[in-house]
């Protein structure tokens, strides 16, 4: 019967494998059809070569890049620039959001606001920034701030809410009080709406970094994007683009929602 | 603990509703109760009578409007590691394994980390867990889980140990097992316990003394007060069938309140 068992769950494990390797092969099949659509309307020739490189361009354009120019060094600055912004707005962000949670004068003035800051678009803010901070790095850390901030303590906030009642009043049976009550339990409780949270911050910090680097000068992605604009050279254009979603999907899919998937495992949330 | 006898009093504890809907409504009226020293005692009745609101106010999580409630001649005014409580819904700590919850208030009683973890261990054996600490919470079963909460209440070895409807939650031969497994603790331990359920067998099966509650009339805002109180002095372990001359007294109790209540 061990050994009838044992075989089931080496046939479930490789049907899992199966399934996985399908899910490669659904989406290389995908990518390799996209790629053959873009070659083929390259070849009628419909579009001047200007205004829609070839993939095989785009790839010199990157090699290029990498190699000669300066991209490494811009994705470099972008990183720095992105990672600074965020790793300020979110400790904000988690002060506030547990402060909002704790006191109701706060989550009636603060946090109502926060909501209604959250509906503006981060390129908004931009000719404010721009005025305040000059075309500098300044301006765009503002922005990141801003928006990698609000994500954040907004999701700090109905995660202290949402803490079981239960939760909190066992610990407070334990002996837990004051700070301690804080640090041992709230805290923690809030870890699985925590990654969550930042994971969005994550993605708003992107995407205002992105939209601030545009209007100002210096080096980074963004800049390189409006240095490919202002040239019309539209392959710079295409692989900066690329650059951005392939960031993106590295520290959105690979990074946060693993550790986000592990972490509400732990919890007992699936 | 030590010599006194009597461990809570509560005087004349009222308490009214606080939110803005039914501002003024009792919840609770002009309740007296004391409960002794080593005594089981059940907190039973309906829902809505109010019963898990006392143990609130014994915890200390919510203070009566008007009257005391004192342990030991010292009012209640907070929540302390004298009065540990077992929930309903368990409410262990998930990002913490099975022995660090129960270690989880030694923090405040033992300094050394080894040694918390060595009663902590003591604790986890007396509920049958004692292959299970190093398991995650997500891991257990219900049945499991309430034996780590009831684990994690006594390791800090409270003077009262309060319990809210802790097997309300699991199936009934999980029910059965926990309710052998707690009258085993008790006789071993004589730890205080104030026990609240709805289910009349529960209590009869459990309890030196059984605290019948109620609310007097009909409509759903209406406050709770004690029916009776009632000694059960058999000796455990208990069958049903020998205490059905208490279950007709309890549910006489209650369908009085019943046949009032369809007058009106």
């Amino acid at each position: 019967m061990l050994n009838d068992l044992k075989n089931r769950i080496t046939v479930a494990k490789v049907g899992d494998y199966k399934f996985i390797r399908h899910r490669y092969i659904h989406r290389l099949i995908y990518v390799a059809l996209l790629f053959t659509i873009w070659q083929t309307v390259i070849s009628l020739e419909l579009y001047p070569r200007y205004l829609l490189p070839s993939p095989y361009d785009i790839l010199q354009t990157l090699i290029y890049g990498f190699s000669e120019a300066d991209y490494a060094f811009a994705i470099f600055e972008s990183l720095r620039r992105v990672i600074i912004g965020y790793l300020l707005a979110v400790s904000f962000g988690i002060l506030a959001g547990i402060g909002i949670a704790r006191y109701n004068f706060l989550d009636t003035t603060i946090g109502a606001s926060l909501t209604a800051l959250q509906s503006i678009p981060s390129v908004a803010w931009v000719p404010l920034a721009l005025l305040w901070f000059g075309i500098s790095e300044t301006a765009v850390l503002f922005i990141v701030i801003l928006e990698a901030f609000i994500p954040c303590a907004l999701g700090v906030r109905s995660g202290v809410m949402n803490i079981p009642r239960e939760i909190i009043r066992a610990a407070q049976t334990l002996g837990s009080k004051h700070l301690d009550l804080y640090i041992r339990v709230v805290f923690p409780a809030i870890i699985p709406q925590l990654v969550t949270s930042l994971r969005l911050s994550w993605a708003f910090a992107w995407r205002a970094l992105i939209a601030g680097e545009l209007f100002v000068s210096g080096i980074g992605i963004g800049q390189s994007l409006e240095l490919g604009r202002s040239l019309a050279d539209m392959s710079q254009v295409i692989a900066m683009i690329l650059i951005i979603a392939a960031l993106g999907f590295i520290s959105d899919n690979l990074l946060f929602r693993t550790i986000e998937k592990n972490v509400r495992e732990k919890w007992g949330l699936v | 603990m030590g010599a006194s006898l009597m461990v809570v009093e509560v005087n004349k504890a009222s308490l009214i509703y606080a939110g803005a809907k039914h501002k003024g409504q009792y919840i609770l009226k002009d309740i007296d109760l004391t409960i002794n020293d080593h005594e089981f005692t059940c907190l039973l009745g309906p829902s809505g009578c109010g019963k898990s609101t006392l143990l609130g106010l014994i915890a200390g999580f919510v203070k009566p409007s008007s009257g005391e409630i004192l342990l030991d001649q010292e009012p209640i005014l907070r929540p302390d590691i004298n009065r540990s409580l077992v929930f309903q819904e368990y409410a262990l700590f998930p990002w913490l394994n099975v022995i660090e919850n129960v270690a989880f208030g030694l923090r405040y009683k033992i300094n050394n980390k080894e040694e918390r973890f060595m009663h902590a261990a003591k604790y986890l054996k007396l509920v049958g867990l004692q292959d299970h600490s190093q398991d995650t919470i997500a891991q257990l079963s219900g049945g499991m889980k309430q034996r780590v909460a009831i684990a994690r209440a006594l390791a800090v070895e409270p003077s009262l140990l309060l319990m809210d409807e802790p097997f309300g939650a699991l199936d009934d031969h999980t029910r059965t097992n926990m309710q052998e497994l707690i009258i085993e603790i008790w006789s071993k331990l004589k730890t205080t316990i104030v026990f609240v359920t709805h289910s009349i067998d529960e209590a009869l099966l459990l309890a030196d003394r059984i605290i019948v509650m109620a609310s007097p009339d009909s409509g759903p805002y209406s406050h709770g007060e004690i029916k009776a109180d009632l000694r059960i002095s058999d000796p455990r372990p208990r069958e049903l069938i020998d205490l059905n001359h208490y279950r007709r007294e309890i549910q006489e109790l209650l369908y009085q309140k019943q046949s009032f209540d369809a007058g009106i």
